[in-house]
């Protein structure tokens, strides 16, 4: 579903809370910083990532390509948030 | 280049810039001079490393010198100067440790004689060199630096012409990547572009360059092209050609033709995107980390592999899974090289291998080993079906993708042998292995996608509960691995099923196996436990320790490595001590590599890959064509338990050499039937070095010998020598031709055997039944009988069960050869002779000769014939270690020794 008012903060409280949910459970949410390396660190592998492509694409009615799903977009929670805003913008 | 700041409209005065353009005067004098002094000097292959020097200084003070000299020529010397003098200034000390680091490197890799010698004598001290100047230069030069250190490393090791050769190959099909016209265009003409050369490197011979560049020239394009293009068609701004540039030609490729599949985005993402001196002394880790790994795999490849023939125990058979899974480590040694040496220049690539040995399932082991290759699946292959078919549900995307990326690496695994070797390296064990592999990777996705969310990393040994499962789960994963990687290494499926063969284990053997899986499961759990520790961050850097500590460790491990390898280090510990470490510091082919090698000089096997070890970099030499006398018709083949001989009044010239044999099939000189009066002739059998191959006609040791004798002064008596030895001939096929043999009324019969006859007599035994043509003689059907050997065997498990029985087939084979001598009141005599190539036993000859002379041979041991000689410079060529013109002169003057002095020869004067 698409969401018109997705802020820079909106996403971001939403991709951390979909990282910490699904794939660092238990873990400190203060250890999840805008810049921890989650493709590189071992936290996302490519299942964790198509994971995270079809939850954002759900939730904010975008459509990611395939070569997007790459460490340049996905190794942080900033680098995910800044394309998921390129995305919002280009779409309005 | 914009104008300074500050400079007038019609630019610097002419005066301002002398100083600049005297400097880069000054530069393309030096290089030049490099490059002329290296022609003038006939340098016989291309720079060596002081020419190198003064070329690239040369173009580095001409560059700096343009700059200078140009309108903006204050700012750009402002620049200079603080590269050269920052980081004098700026933390010194850091850069003197890794520099300090960097000649100790360069010292282990020098004195553990690291892969070859292009690289530890030309490369790693290019690099060294390099790695000073790069760094002091402005960050805007450093790429197109990059860039010319390459150049120069491809020239000092390929040479001038075969340099020029890959480097314009290169630059050709990557501008086609350039070409003004739509993508598919573009992609279509590199794949017009690829068949030619596809076409070129089957066929090497019709290429106008040398076979030398073949495995770079396939090693630089045929993945990065791909990578390249799939991201030159999602590039979203202009690029940067000397990436590109950087990018193909990159330092190291020169001498790892098994190269990581780089990525392009990655690689431009993260040059110098940290602190340079935190990514050089990553770089250093991952390098001592390289040779650590190289040096066990040297362990594990010289005293662990064995051959197959030889697992006739469980034990054996863990051995054997053992050291077939570890000689991986070379492959990932090499990466941890390769990457290590490109973080010296900026470029902070990722981890390529990571504890795959430690893998808790098989998605893991898919992660952590290859990196490189998964991430280039994934981006090339998987994520782009994914995608596609992702709309008809989840489950069929990801199984389709995962078995798509693996039935891709397959055929991608003989496609990169066909451009290494120019064979392609298709097996069913090969595929086998990848669908297993791809079956039980898609099986293990769907369970971890099934159990939603993830553990996070290192959180698996939390508790003593999930600390014994992941021990568990990676003793298991393990040994699935090591099964499996055995299958890929075997030629069948049958030949891996026959390893299986043991009989019932002892309790020992039990325990061993008990012990090596508990051994996986605690390190496991260790490693686990440290990824905690580490954190996400940590583990993306390698580890958290601060750059001092991280240093200090790095150092001490080198030295560590430089004082084990010393030899004044280890002179305290004994002489025995001394030469193991000789032998390990100078490696050799491996026992198992060199049975391979021997076999394929006659069977024309080649079936190499990585896990041959060191014997596909040999073959990689080899030319396709024309590189095998035997199998360039000279022989013939029989319906009988001969099998083959040589065709009579055959000739041929090939590799520069003639090779043609007389009426009788012999290669030798014509000779009557019947000996001329007062001839004492000697009929001598053996295999393809005694028949001469390596040599021109006339060259072999006994045609030397012969006619060193008939020039004797003085003799009364003529020598002649028969040559009747034939490539591969086993001692049975010498037993089956002893009528032809007698039919020439010989004195003497002198037989030549080398370590290898006991195995080369069971192979032809089983290769004759398997062919439907049982031995002729009783004897020998009695025991294939008594072994419980049968012609629908397979060919290993034949030759397993004939291991017990090696010796008595070589006594009874040697005790009918000298009836039959004495019979007609012949000399037998026995001759041990083995290639000039480096033997993993000492003292073969002695116990052969006692063997032999047990069943009434004479004796004659040359077993140090070659001894106070390089090896190196007494075989046919690298690829080929029978005798040259060299060795055979070396082996002549012995057996003229012999034959005029040996008494017990007893030869007429």
């Amino acid at each position: 579903m698409a969401d018109a008012k997705a802020t820079p903060e909106a996403v971001k409280a939403e991709v951390r809370k979909l990282i910490l949910e699904e794939f660092l459970p238990g873990t400190d949410p203060g250890e999840l910083t805008d810049a921890t390396p989650l493709i590189t660190g071992g936290i996302l592998d490519s299942l964790g990532t198509v994971k995270v492509v079809a939850a954002l694409e759900d939730r904010y009615g975008i459509e990611i390509q395939a070569h997007e799903a790459s460490v340049t977009h996905f190794n942080s929670v900033a680098d995910i948030v800044s394309l998921v805003q390129a995305k919002l913008k280009t779409r309005q | 280049m914009s104008a300074a700041p500050g400079a007038t409209a019609g630019g610097r005065p002419l005066r301002a810039r002398l100083p600049g353009l005297a400097l880069a005067a000054v530069g393309i004098a030096g290089f030049a001079g490099g490059v002329a002094a290296d022609r003038l000097a006939g340098h016989g292959t291309g720079f060596g490393l002081a020419r190198a020097a003064v070329v690239l200084v040369g173009l580095v003070l001409a560059v700096a010198g343009v700059e200078l000299a140009s309108d903006a020529g204050a700012e750009r010397a402002r620049e200079w100067r603080d590269a050269l003098v920052g980081p004098l200034t700026k933390a010194p000390a850091r850069l003197a440790a890794v520099l300090g680091q960097l000649v100790l490197f360069a010292l282990v890799v020098r004195l553990f004689q690291v892969e070859s010698p292009a690289f530890y004598q030309l490369l790693v001290p290019l690099t060294v060199f390099g790695f000073v100047v790069h760094h002091f230069l402005p960050a805007r030069q450093r790429l197109g630096f990059f860039i010319a250190l390459s150049v120069v490393g491809v020239v000092m090791v390929l040479g001038f012409t075969n340099a020029l050769w890959l480097l314009a190959l290169v630059l050709a099909v990557v501008s086609l990547a350039h070409l003004p016209v739509r993508f598919w265009l573009r992609v279509a003409l590199i794949l017009a572009a690829a068949v030619a050369l596809a076409v070129l490197r089957a066929h090497p011979q019709r290429a106008p360059w040398s076979i030398a560049i073949w495995p770079v020239l396939g090693s630089i394009l045929m993945f990065r092209l791909i990578v390249y293009l799939y991201d030159l068609r999602h590039a979203t701004g202009p690029g940067d050609v000397r990436f590109t540039l950087a990018y193909f030609l990159l330092l190291p490729n020169v001498v790892f033709p098994l190269f990581p599949v780089v990525d392009f985005a990655t690689f431009r993402r993260t040059y110098y995107d940290q602190d340079a001196v935190a990514t050089y002394q990553r770089g250093l880790q991952w390098i001592l980390r390289g040779l650590v790994q190289l040096l066990i795999y040297r362990l594990i490849y010289q005293y662990g592999t064995i051959a197959p023939t030889d697992v006739v125990s469980l034990g054996a058979l863990v051995r054997y899974l053992l050291a077939t899974f570890g000689l991986y480590l070379r492959v990932s040694g090499d990466f941890h090289l390769v990457v290590g040496m490109l973080h010296l220049f900026g470029f902070g690539l990722p981890e390529t291998n990571h504890l795959y040995y430690l893998a808790s399932s098989f998605t893991d082991f898919w992660r952590r080993i290859n990196i490189y290759w998964k991430d280039f699946m994934m981006k090339v292959v998987f994520y782009p079906v994914y995608f596609r078919l992702r709309k008809r549900g989840d489950t069929a995307a990801l199984v389709t993708g995962t078995l798509i990326v693996f039935g891709i690496t397959w055929m991608t695994h003989s496609y990169q042998w066909f451009w290494i070797l120019g064979r392609w390296l298709l097996s069913w064990t090969d595929g086998l292995f990848w669908a297993a592999l791809g079956v039980l990777l898609v099986a293990n996705s769907l369970l971890e996608k099934r159990a939603g969310r993830r553990r996070p990393p290192g959180s698996a040994s939390a508790t003593f509960r999930g600390a014994a499962l992941l021990a568990a789960r990676t003793a298991g994963t393990f040994t699935v691995i090591c099964l499996l990687w055995s299958m890929w290494g075997s030629p069948t499926p049958g030949d891996w099923l026959d390893l299986f063969r043991v009989p019932t284990p002892t309790p020992a053997e039990l325990a061993l196996v008990f012990g090596v899986l508990l051994a996986i499961g605690a390190a496991a759990v260790l490693a686990d436990r440290r990824e905690r520790r580490l954190g996400a961050a940590g583990r993306a850097a390698s580890g958290t320790l601060a750059f001092g500590p991280r240093a200090a460790v790095t150092a001490a491990g080198l030295v560590v490595l430089w004082l084990a390898g010393s030899p004044w280090a280890t002179a305290p510990l004994g002489p025995g001590a001394q030469r193991a470490m000789r032998e390990f510091r100078f490696p050799e082919l491996s026992r198992r590599d060199l049975a391979t090698m021997q076999r394929g000089y006659y069977e024309n096997l080649i079936n190499v890959s990585a896990q041959n070890g060191e014997l596909w970099k040999l073959y990689a030499e080899r030319p396709t064509e024309g590189a095998d006398i035997w199998s360039a018709g000279v022989l013939k083949d029989r319906p009988d338990f001969l099998a083959k001989e040589m065709r009579p009044l055959f000739g041929i010239y090939q590799r520069g050499l003639t090779f043609r044999t007389n009426r009788w099939g012999m290669r030798d000189q014509d000779y009557a039937q019947d000996p001329p009066p007062d001839t004492y002739r000697i009929a001598l059998l053996g295999q393809s070095y005694v028949a001469g191959d390596g040599v021109s006609d006339g060259e072999t040791f006994e045609a030397l010998a012969e006619s060193r004798l008939a020039r004797e002064p003085g003799r009364r008596t003529h020598v002649e020598i028969l040559n009747f030895a034939v490539g591969s001939y086993s001692l049975l096929q010498q037993l089956l031709i002893m009528d032809r043999v007698f039919s020439f009324h010989p004195d003497a019969v002198y037989l030549v055997g080398g370590p290898g006859d006991p195995g080369r007599a069971r192979l032809h035994l089983v290769q004759q039944l398997r062919r439907g043509v049982p031995p002729p003689w009783p004897y020998l059907q009695g025991l294939l009988d008594r072994a419980g050997v049968n012609a629908s065997m397979r060919e290993n498990a034949a030759l397993i069960r004939l291991r017990p029985y090696s010796d008595s087939i070589v006594d009874w084979t040697y005790a009918q050869i000298v009836a039959e001598c004495r019979q007609r009141g012949v000399k037998p005599v026995w001759i041990y002779l083995s290639l000039p190539q480096p033997s993993p036993d000492t003292g073969v000859g002695t116990a052969m000769a006692a063997q032999a002379r047990a069943q009434g041979f004479v004796t004659l041991d040359w077993e140090y014939v070659y001894a106070g000689h390089d090896l190196k410079t007494l075989q046919a060529s690298p690829w080929d270690f029978h005798p040259n013109a060299e060795g055979h002169r070396l082996i002549a003057e012995r057996f003229y020794r012999d034959l005029t002095e040996d008494p017990e020869l007893a030869v007429p004067k």
